[in-house]
């Protein structure tokens, strides 16, 4: 009989930055985030796929990180909230949703702005229509969409204060 | 009659005064964002400690059984298990929950893992601690425990009835709490009456708010001095520590409570005292740091949700223009399978009894019965929801009956503005509002006026159109003197925040508060407060982030829940820095040679003469004079 394969090693560019673990093959993207590289500004929201809290972006495509395991990002480049501002100086995104007072807990936030820049880097001049079929998959439950769509849709004009 | 403060003869008055330009009412950036948007926040599961345990909790999955045996043995033997903990060791090693009902219903018994028997499904019966989430969960599948099925109470309604299951032993007829209000005169209000509406049966459902972060925490145990270390997203500290520290058999000041960053609350995160016990005999027991992050699925399953209510044979004498001269109803509250925060909500509907109307005579029959479901709690407009839902339901069933019109029955029956402040029939105060004019805003807002035009376009579209209208009030903060009514030997009266303001050596100034935000922007909003008074800028306050129960000052209700931090927090606040101000100003006169502080004033982070602005003494100069 065969046995399974339990753990593997995986090598993941995050943020621009190489990481290579052992890590078991059961293991979530998002678990290996956060418990392994200790990257706690992605969040687990319903560890059903649902809330998009916990979303990322690999190689180009926004996912929820609670819903690809670890070894499928091997060899891929993934982005995080912690990848937004590398320098201290916050991204538009991020000063959108500051300025618009687009978040209050805080806790749907890293998931909504990589949504938002998913969207952004694909539609640089998204309709209100775009903007909210793109954080879709998104919950926020101190329910402040409004001001998340104007927050992103300043971002996309550039008319960030 | 209680005394007030504010009564017709002293109204609350805003006076119309010059205002020097100032922070408070302003728009200024957040504190906290710039961490929160660049994930730099810290919540409960950001915590990690050196060998830190993870914690799946085994849950019951019937709503009533007997636990005739629990094995772990081979959930121990797998690699990377920690240890367990179970509901025998639970009852050994702690007291059951303290309880706010009186007997019989007080006597239940309550601890942080069932303990023979469970009560609703989703209870936590057994405790796995592991060295990762994954192991946990999986060492939690290798648990055996036997149940024998009971008989479960599902049906409020019939739960009191003899015959019926019993969930504990010590709590006859299922029932926590019973209670008549009766205010006004209700018998001459039906004499008086030209028609008695007669509604049967209204129920108000059970329901749960959905935080985005789920509950959790990390907690570790200092053997040496005896004391946990809480790392949690627990909203309601002050009673969480009332109800762990008898339990524990410990003092309060063995329970430290940490939070920065919490991902909403809603008063889903107040009753988790229990897993917390359960997560501190852990720490204590496996001399390590232990982390528990309840699953989504468990949040939904059995986090404490919001109390069902019915409301029975319910009588309103009313005039034939309309007018509605009191109610008289029998209520059933379900508070689910534990007293934990109940049964306040027998009574804290009361702050709200009238809701905006001017009826004055009240007859309620009011009972609390336990059933096989989660544990109620606070919840988003804690039982005052359920009260108001049933005062709009009255009025609107009575408008159809008389043929009025839902606007029209409302304003004739609204507490009129001339009448404020107003006293409610068992002596509660609304102090301002005009409910009419509020009610013909929203109607603006809406163009009801084009309503049933509108109404005609859906329909030609095969689209129907609805029109509601809901008009409440709510009570902001609590006042925990009501609890005496529920049980009178019970100690606990009014409410307290505290916050500390201070000015640091170099001429920081420095706030902590006793609140535990959850998004509420408590940083900020201290900070435009403290500099208001202080007359320098917010960003030259720092409010220190969260609650920390050893550095930050805080009292018996300190917490973040019942719209309270207007009021109390921002208070404690204003007084603390009030008193700051005031010894600034005091230094300042001293060092500046003037004769009081009424010539000296606060500008721009200097004591200035106010005859001669020049001679000035920056707050940096006060600090080390203190020093």
């Amino acid at each position: 009989m065969i046995e399974p394969v339990r753990g593997q090693r995986i090598s993941v560019e995050i943020n621009g930055e190489r990481h290579e673990r052992d890590v078991e093959v059961r293991r979530l993207l998002v678990h290996f985030l956060r418990d392994d590289l200790d990257l706690t500004g992605t969040h687990v929201g319903c560890d059903t796929g649902n809330c998009g809290a916990c979303t990322v972006i690999v190689d180009g495509v926004a996912i929820k990180s609670c819903m690809m395991l670890a070894v499928q990002a091997d060899g891929s480049n993934v982005e995080t909230v912690e990848g937004l501002a590398p320098n201290g100086e916050l991204h538009p995104l991020q000063q959108a949703f500051s300025s618009f007072h687009a978040l209050q807990c805080g806790y749907c936030t890293p998931g909504m702005l990589m949504s938002a820049k998913h969207l952004l880097d694909h539609n640089p001049e998204p309709t209100d229509g775009e903007i909210r079929r793109a954080i879709q998959g998104n919950i926020c439950r101190c329910t402040g969409y409004v001001n998340i769509v104007e927050a992103i849709a300043a971002a996309a004009k550039g008319e960030v204060r | 009659m209680s005394e007030t403060t504010v009564t017709r003869d002293q109204p609350i008055t805003v006076e119309e005064q010059e205002v020097a330009p100032g922070f408070i009412g302003q728009n200024v950036p957040r504190k906290e964002d710039r961490r929160l948007v660049q994930g730099e926040g810290v919540f409960v599961d950001d915590v990690k400690r050196h060998g830190m345990a993870y914690v799946h909790f085994v849950r019951s999955p019937y709503a009533h059984a007997a636990i005739s045996g629990i094995d772990v043995s081979k959930a121990t033997e797998l690699e990377g298990v920690y240890g367990t903990l179970i509901g025998e060791e639970v009852a050994a090693e702690t007291d059951p929950f303290f309880q706010i009902a009186p007997p019989p219903g007080g006597d239940l018994k309550d601890y942080a893992l069932a303990v023979g028997r469970v009560r609703h499904v989703g209870e936590p019966v057994v405790a796995v601690a592991a060295a990762t989430r994954e192991l946990a969960r999986d060492a939690a599948d290798l648990v055996e425990v036997e149940y024998e099925p009971l008989e479960p109470v599902l049906d409020p309604e019939r739960a009191a009835e003899p015959g019926t299951a019993q969930l504990h032993d010590e709590v006859p007829n299922n029932t926590i709490w019973q209670g008549n209000f009766d205010y006004g005169d209700y018998d001459a209000a039906l004499a008086e009456a030209d028609k008695v509406v007669r509604i049967k049966r209204l129920h108000f459902h059970r329901f749960s708010s959905t935080p985005l972060e789920t509950s959790g925490a990390v907690v570790e145990y200092n053997r040496g001095t005896g004391q946990w270390t809480i790392h949690s997203n627990n909203q309601f500290p002050g009673f969480a520590i009332i109800m762990m520290g008898p339990a524990l058999r410990v003092g309060m000041d063995k329970l430290r409570f940490v939070s920065q960053d919490i991902g909403g609350g809603f008063g889903n995160k107040i009753c988790t005292h229990v897993q917390l016990v359960a997560m501190c005999l852990l720490a204590r027991k496996l001399r390590r740091a232990v982390n528990w992050t309840e699953w989504r699925t468990d949040q939904h399953t059995a986090n404490s949700h919001g109390n069902e209510r019915f409301f029975l044979d319910v009588e309103v004498p009313v005039k034939a223009d309309g007018t509605m001269l009191g109610f008289k109803a029998r209520m059933i509250d379900d508070c689910g399978a534990y007293t934990r925060y109940e049964p306040l909500g027998c009574i804290i509907w009361a702050q709200v009894t009238p809701g905006c109307y001017r009826w004055r005579n009240v007859r309620v029959d009011f009972t609390q019965v336990c059933t096989n479901k989660s544990p109620c709690g606070p919840n988003r407009g804690y039982s005052r929801m359920q009260h108001l839902w049933f005062t709009e339901r009255i009025i609107d069933i009575v408008g159809q009956e008389l043929g009025l019109d839902p606007v029209e029955i409302r304003k004739r029956n609204y507490i009129r503005a001339d009448e404020m402040p107003y006293e409610t029939p068992n002596g509660c105060v609304y102090d301002s509002g005009d409910y009419a004019r509020c009610l013909d805003e929203a109607l603006t807002l809406i163009d009801y006026g084009s309503i049933e035009e509108r109404r005609r376009d859906a329909e030609s579209r095969g689209r129907l159109l609805g029109v509601g209208i809901g008009s409440t009030l709510d009570s902001g903060t609590n006042n925990f003197g009501q609890s005496q009514l529920v049980n009178p030997e019970l100690q606990f009266s009014g409410n307290n925040e505290v916050a500390t303001v201070k000015l640091d050596i170099f001429g920081e100034v420095v706030a902590t508060l006793g609140t535990t935000p959850q998004g509420q922007s408590h940083e900020t909003t201290a900070a435009q407060v403290i500099a208001e008074v202080l007359r320098i800028s917010p960003d030259d306050v720092t409010v220190r982030a969260g609650h920390d129960s050893y550095w930050n000052s805080h009292a018996g209700f300190s917490g973040t829940y019942a719209s309270q931090f207007a009021v109390t927090g921002l208070g404690a606040v204003k007084g603390a820095t009030e008193r700051l101000a005031k010894e600034i100003l005091q230094i300042g006169a001293a060092v500046l040679g003037a004769e009081s502080t009424d010539e000296v004033e606060l500008d721009g982070g200097f004591v200035k003469r106010k005859d001669n602005p020049e001679a000035a003494l920056p707050f940096m100069a006060c600090g080390a004079i203190v020093n």
